[in-house]
């Protein structure tokens, strides 16, 4: 199988042009130096993007210096002064196609056309919710940090979930409304519907009306419906969908500053809460991921829940100016891997 | 990837055969040295700079005195490699600082004449991708991969925060590389 979803593998190479950025910083600290490798190697595809970026970034600081004026001039003249506190969405590009409309603040990613689609992307800061009206009168909320790209098409409304977490109501049409997260394609039946996606692991609970879900290869478990109040979560790790019935309530809390999670693994857990924290918090032993947590964190608290976090799990917190790290409670640990 | 083929360690002759830190490095770099190369290629922004330096990290971790303890082999080689890092852009900037005669400024890219419509296509592209994007994510892009300004500076500059600056940058590239990849695959 060598066809993979489009939107993962933008969610690679977005990942590694961000380590690109990351690994320019001098201030870098060590423990990142040790998550970056352990990402390079945890697969092939991301060494083959990395290279990409790079190979990029490199060809554009050795253009020649007749180029390089004509770039600098455009785009970074020395002493023009940014216009400052223009309203974020207002940016040029956007204008220029007046049958879309942009709703709230946020950053404008990229904009391109292709032959049959227009496609946006938008993206919300950390910390930040944005909402987005789209043109057929749908809306998405965004969570924190997180980015879809809407394509709309002739036949069909398709949103990119590339991570985060979204809330999706979808206004009815004949074209189906589509959203693409990672390994679950998730088909609107006329609805309003939550998708949170950590990478591979992805949640789509349903708040109104019907969905269908079926995997994005189109192998495996056949297409499942879920009506209101039902959950189904895929799990990278075994590659099985979990089905529950929850309150369709607590999938929708983020937009009430809660996150609520059921039996999530603890590196999802931080991840999502990475969103909305100031400081991200980072796991010292990959092995903690696996913990599962059962609870709410309230965005506008993190910093308490992380302090309690001790008194539910064997672990320490230890606190850096620019992260806070979970490191395994040495009293307790039982096998610490040699390094 | 072909970097990683390259560099794939063979102890030089003359390398101290001290048993088990040898193979210990060996073993280290094998594991670690895609990371260590890419690494190094972010921090010089040069592919063929950063399998230099890798070849001196190796060397300088071969020679170390077998006294000195290594807690956490990984840490050891990104920290020795960030080091040798910023020595290889001191010294490039002394040879930058050094008179150049401006007919020359162009030597590395002179372009072969079958080259020169793809390198102008090229950058016409890179122009329209950074065209796309917003202002200030363009210009941290252009501020710090083309005028080699670190992101501390720009950040004062564009009164921004440094990771602000890095969030721009990263998603310029991520942005133009879709784009070039989007120009090169075949519909």
């Amino acid at each position: 199988m060598n066809s993979t979803p489009s939107g993962y593998d933008r969610h690679i190479e977005h990942t590694a042009a961000d380590w690109w950025a990351r690994l320019r910083d001098p201030a870098l600290p060590e423990q990142a130096l040790v998550q970056w490798s352990d990402w390079l190697e945890a697969d092939p595809r991301h060494a083959h993007a990395f290279d990409s970026v790079a190979a990029l970034a490199e060809s554009v600081g050795e253009m020649n210096a007749r180029e390089r004026d004509a770039i600098v001039e455009r785009f970074a003249a020395p002493v023009r002064a940014l216009p400052t506190r223009r309203p974020r969405l207002a940016m040029g590009v956007a204008a220029s196609v007046a049958a879309v409309a942009i709703a709230g603040a946020g950053l404008f990613l990229a904009f391109h056309t292709s032959t049959d689609a227009v496609s946006h992307q938008y993206a919300s800061e950390r910390a930040g919710h944005r909402d987005i009206a789209l043109p057929d009168g749908s809306s998405i909320e965004l969570g924190a940090a997180t980015s879809v790209t809407a394509r709309y098409g002739k036949d069909e409304r398709a949103i990119d979930l590339d991570d985060g977490e979204a809330y999706f109501h979808v206004a009815h049409a004949t074209r189906p409304f589509i959203v693409n997260a990672g390994p679950l394609r998730i088909r609107d039946l006329g609805t309003a519907f939550n998708v949170r996606r950590t990478g591979d692991r992805v949640t789509v609970t349903v708040t109104e009306g019907r969905v269908r879900v079926s995997p994005a290869q189109g192998d495996g478990n056949g297409p499942v419906e879920l009506g209101a109040g039902s959950q189904v979560s895929f799990d990278p790790e075994t590659q099985a969908m979990r089905f529950l019935n929850v309150d369709a309530g607590s999938a929708t809390s983020w937009r009430d500053n809660r996150l609520e999670f059921v039996n999530e693994p603890l590196d999802s857990v931080v991840a999502n809460v990475n969103r909305y924290a100031t400081r991200p918090i980072r796991l010292a032993d990959p092995a903690l991921g696996k913990l599962t947590f059962t609870g709410t964190v309230q965005v506008d608290t993190i910093d308490s829940w992380i302090a309690a976090l001790p008194r539910v799990f064997p672990v320490r917190v230890d606190s850096y100016a620019d992260r806070l790290e979970l490191a395994r409670q040495t009293s307790t640990a039982r096998s610490i891997r040699p390094r | 990837m072909n970097a990683v083929r390259a560099m794939e360690p063979t102890p030089p002759a003359g390398a101290p055969a001290s048993g088990t830190r040898a193979d210990q490095v060996v073993a280290l770099f094998r594991e670690h040295n895609a990371a260590l190369v890419g690494f190094l290629r972010a921090r010089l922004n040069s592919l063929a700079d950063a399998q230099e330096v890798a070849q001196e990290v190796y060397l300088k971790l071969l020679t170390l005195g077998p006294d000195t303890a290594i807690d956490s082999p990984r840490a050891f080689l990104f920290r020795s490699a960030a080091n040798l890092a910023v020595d290889r852009l001191r010294m490039r900037n002394v040879r930058a600082a050094a008179p150049v005669d401006p007919e020359h400024d162009d030597w590395h890219v002179t372009p072969m004449p079958e080259q020169h419509a793809s390198a102008v296509e090229q950058w016409r592209g890179l122009r329209e991708a950074l065209d796309e994007l917003p202002p200030k994510t363009s210009r941290a892009f252009v501020m710090h991969v083309i005028n080699g300004r670190d992101f501390a500076s720009i950040a004062r500059d564009m009164n921004l925060s440094e990771r602000m600056v890095r969030y721009h940058v990263g998603n310029a590239l991520a942005h133009c590389r879709e784009r070039r990849d989007r120009a090169e695959s075949p519909r």
